[in-house]
């Protein structure tokens, strides 16, 4: 269907430009309230990946007998089952950090980054379009979760990587003992996700100024990709 | 008729992902909760106790310790505690299995190498006579009262209320 090189543009066009948590806003509630620390931001998007890769595979593998007027309970359905697959592999191999987050895996049902990729993509694309476009959602939605983890657990709690299952619950470093706790409470999630936001803003600006002279080199990229980015705007 | 095939090709696909992940998964989620129950349960009563044994009404028995696992609301949802009462009807011990409370606010009522909480260990030593001075923290009242009523609750249990 679409050969190796649109697939690579694929994978930079799902992380980065039309990155789930930046771009696109989606998936806000999981990432401000776990992102209180590295262990919790990698254990969400380590579940987040494994039900968009999941979920973005089968429903591309079966779109040709999901019949149109019933596709969104059968990718609920199967979006659901690939939540409680994660949630209970979570809970078998990393129940300490399972307990802390529990309830925000088994929301991932209802992610509109994930029902997004399925109705707007995997629904519409060949098999290996759809793992790649699924495995560039997730790197990009875990870019986020682990960059707002990082930063709210040193501010928040003045350490890093605490509760990681392989350092046995102790931290990896302890900045201060006397943290900032309102990065660590949903008002700093908040303030620091829209500091993301600006920082990304910022980048996005600074690239397209750079690339002035350089939009002469980008009809490399397949014309309807830029019309279809065009249309979003 | 098409839409029914496949809802039902579906439903298959799925509940086999399922039931193999849970079959598979199964036995390593009943050996992690079985893991932090028994750790909370050597903090509470103490690494150097007599070993163990299970009851089967759920109670964990040691020769000089009962201890109650009671469930309390608190601020933030249910709270699950172990607390070791000892022959002279005090508080030998105080642990929480689970909880959510609010990161920073009411989670000083949980002991782990990240946060270094004292708080538990310090409430060691009230009785029903002396369980209104279990410690104050300000801004967590509710998360207290809750802890105060557990422990009020395994007391009563033990008959020493």
């Amino acid at each position: 269907m679409s050969s190796t090189e649109t697939d690579d543009g694929l994978f930079k066009r799902a992380a980065i430009t039309n990155n789930p948590a930046w771009v696109q806003l989606l998936g806000l509630c999981p990432l401000l309230a776990v992102s209180n620390s590295l262990a919790n931001a990698l254990a969400l998007a380590f579940a987040s990946a494994l039900v968009l890769i999941g979920s973005n595979t089968l429903i591309s593998a079966l779109r040709h007998f999901i019949p149109g007027f019933a596709r969104l309970p059968m990718f609920v359905l199967i979006i659901a089952s690939f939540t409680t697959c994660a949630t209970l592999i979570l809970q078998a191999f990393a129940y300490p950090v399972y307990l802390e987050i529990a309830l925000f895996v088994q929301i991932i049902v209802t992610n509109c980054m994930i029902l997004g990729r399925a109705e707007a993509f995997a629904h519409r694309n060949g098999v290996v379009s759809a793992l790649i476009d699924a495995l560039g959602t997730a790197v990009g939605f875990a870019i986020a979760l682990i960059a707002l983890g990082i930063v709210r657990e040193l501010m928040g709690s003045g350490t890093l990587g605490a509760g990681l299952p392989f350092t046995d619950g102790t931290a990896l470093v302890t900045v201060t003992d006397t943290p900032l706790l309102i990065a660590a409470l949903p008002p700093g999630a908040f303030v620091l996700a829209g500091l993301l936001l600006a920082l990304a803003n910022a980048g996005k600006r600074a690239s397209r100024m750079r690339g002035g002279g350089q939009r002469a080199t980008q009809p490399a990229t397949p014309p309807s990709v830029n019309t279809q980015a065009k249309a979003s705007e | 008729m098409r839409g029914l095939a496949a809802f039902t090709l579906i439903a298959v696909i799925c509940g086999g992902l399922i039931g193999g992940v849970f079959s598979w998964t199964e036995p390593h989620i009943r050996a992690a909760e079985a893991a932090v129950r028994l750790q909370r349960l050597a903090e509470v009563i103490g690494a150097d106790s007599a070993p163990l044994e299970l009851e089967t009404d759920g109670r964990w028995l040691c020769p000089a310790l009962r201890v109650e696992t009671v469930i309390v609301r608190g601020y933030g949802g249910e709270l699950e505690l172990l607390i070791a009462i000892d022959a002279s009807h005090t508080v030998a011990g105080l642990r929480i299995v689970r909880h959510s409370e609010t990161p920073g606010i009411g989670d000083f009522i949980e002991v782990n190498p990240a946060s270094d909480s004292s708080w538990p260990d310090a409430q060691r030593g009230l009785d029903a006579a002396t369980l209104d001075e279990i410690d104050a923290v300000s801004g967590a009242t509710v998360t207290v009262r809750a802890v105060r009523q557990a422990l009020r609750i395994a007391l009563e249990r033990e008959g020493c209320a």
